[in-house]
């Protein structure tokens, strides 16, 4: 294993516990689905821990060349689809079919694993260097069968349902992330059948397949990380929304003859969540302002809008885009 | 809405706030409220009303209860404001005021308030603008605010982390709102 891949993958695992006893401490959420989630992560790390060829022989070693390594990686991540798989599907009801067969496909899949594993151990069979084609390509099938018949509608779903913004970030994050293993299932499939019919040399083929496999990493360090941590993405939307708010309630405040402290909330660039909070507190005063332009209704082309945004039940994020939408300018 | 730096919040505001010793880690709103129910020794009772949309929420002390009226017909994070607001008054110990034809003389009786007297939130005037209490009790809500959001939790505020109750478990679960 080089330097550079052992240095990553400690700071993953560093980056694991750190987030992991965050969660831990902060005890948010049902303590089963806390242990439940952080499982998968653990999962997902045990995973990446065992990632690449030269990893594979390296780690193998240690048990005398048996495919550990390979077989490692296969149970984690079926168990990981399963598990995330476990607490979503009730959030989108999924068919009862699909949920069967889902089912079936993980009580098959892990036996399959276990007797030929076991096998390896009983007979003391080493297997060549493309079994491990196999091995991901029969992975990899079984993954994408729960893609495409849970994970995936499950995700668009609740990005189409989402309002929080970080959140809707999160689950467009999920979407590529399940589009790119998709991918990389029909690399796995090629390398397979590459490296079985003797097509050419599979090498050739990396630089082509790599890459996919390098955004899936990215994505799922993107993903491991709080909503805070990414909020930085949305800086720009935010920061547009702020100063459009501003120079709303300015107008609201000169319809209504009211004098407003500007200074007040001006954002001086501190932080995200003085920018947040100053989002918030714009928002309020225009609220609060908006029955007094009542007596100039008629003049103000914007004013039935803003009326009806002033009792409307509408979520915060809906309330504010909303009020970002009115045309007051 | 005026809103003023934290600098300028007053002493007075700041000490209430800490002699609540409340775990703004852990703000909820009606938490919030029965907490400041037992820290005063009398309930506090939410009462949504269709208000007219100048008039945001009201406070009328009664003999065993303080009743928080707001306004139903507003979105919910105003309404949450609004209450913040009324609760300010309570802990500050505000002066009342008379309400006249705030609130039906039938449901004043019925919750057995001798006198109709309050605080009244509504849309500011200049009036309300120079009245030392209301000011008071804007800072007061900037300082919940500011603690809250330091402690991460703007959503509670705003009721979002997800919108979709059969997530918010998971996402809590997995720390994403902090």
């Amino acid at each position: 294993m080089s330097t550079g891949k052992l240095i990553l993958i400690l700071a993953l695992w560093l980056m694991y516990v750190v987030l992991f006893l965050r969660a831990m401490l902060q005890k948010r959420g049902p303590e089963h689905l806390r242990l439940r989630v952080w499982t998968q992560f653990f999962l997902s790390c045990l995973a990446f821990t065992f990632t690449g060829q030269d990893t594979e022989i390296w780690a193998d070693a240690f048990f005398d060349h048996l495919p550990v390594s390979i077989y490692v990686k296969f149970f984690c991540m079926i168990q990981i689809a399963h598990l995330y798989h476990g607490m979503t599907y009730t959030i989108m009801p999924l068919s009862q079919a699909r949920v069967n067969a889902l089912r079936h496909l993980h009580r098959t899949a892990i036996l399959v694993g276990l007797v030929s594993f076991l096998a390896f151990i009983l007979f003391d069979y080493r297997p060549d260097l493309s079994f491990r084609y196999e091995v991901n390509a029969a992975r990899d099938v079984v993954l994408a069968l729960y893609i495409i018949l849970s994970l995936l509608p499950t995700t668009l779903f609740l990005r189409r349902n989402e309002r929080v913004e970080t959140m809707r970030l999160k689950h467009g994050l999920s979407i590529l992330f399940c589009i790119t293993y998709l991918i990389i299932t029909g690399t796995s499939l090629i390398s397979l059948l590459v490296v079985r019919l003797n097509l050419m040399d599979i090498e050739l083929l990396l630089p082509w397949f790599l890459p996919f496999t390098y955004v899936l990493y990215a994505l799922f360090l993107l993903l491991l990380l709080p909503h805070r941590w990414i909020v930085v993405l949305l800086i720009p939307g935010r920061l547009w929304t702020y100063r459009r708010l501003r120079r709303l309630q300015r107008t609201v405040a000169h319809f209504a003859h009211i004098q407003i402290d500007d200074m007040s909330t001006r954002w001086r660039g501190s932080s995200l969540f003085e920018l947040e909070l100053l989002i918030y507190q714009v928002t309020i005063s225009i609220l609060d302002h908006i029955p007094l332009m009542e007596n100039r209704s008629q003049e103000i082309a914007f004013y039935p809008a803003l009326a009806q945004l002033a009792q409307a039940d509408l979520t915060y994020p809906a309330l504010v885009k909303a009020l970002v939408a009115v045309r007051f300018d | 809405m005026s809103v003023k730096p934290s600098q300028t919040i007053s002493s007075e505001i700041a000490q209430v706030i800490e002699d609540l010793e409340y775990d703004f880690h852990k703000f909820e709103l009606l938490d919030f409220v029965d907490h400041i129910a037992n820290y005063r020794r009398k309930p506090i009772l939410l009462v949504p009303f269709p208000f007219q949309s100048h008039i945001f929420g009201v406070w009328v002390p009664a003999l065993n209860h303080n009743y928080v009226f707001f306004n139903e017909r507003v979105p919910y994070v105003h309404r949450v404001h609004t209450i913040l607001h009324e609760l300010a008054h309570i802990l500050l110990d505000h002066p009342r005021h008379r309400l006249e034809d705030v609130l039906p003389p039938e449901l004043l009786e019925a919750l057995r308030v001798e006198e109709s007297e309050g605080r009244l939130r509504c849309a500011p005037t200049e009036t309300s603008r120079l009245d030392y209490a209301e000011q008071e009790s804007e800072d007061f809500v900037l300082v919940v605010q500011r603690s809250v959001v330091k402690a991460n939790l703007l959503i509670e505020l705003t009721q979002e982390s997800t919108s979709i109750a059969g997530l918010k478990p998971i996402t809590d679960s997995m720390g994403y709102n902090s």
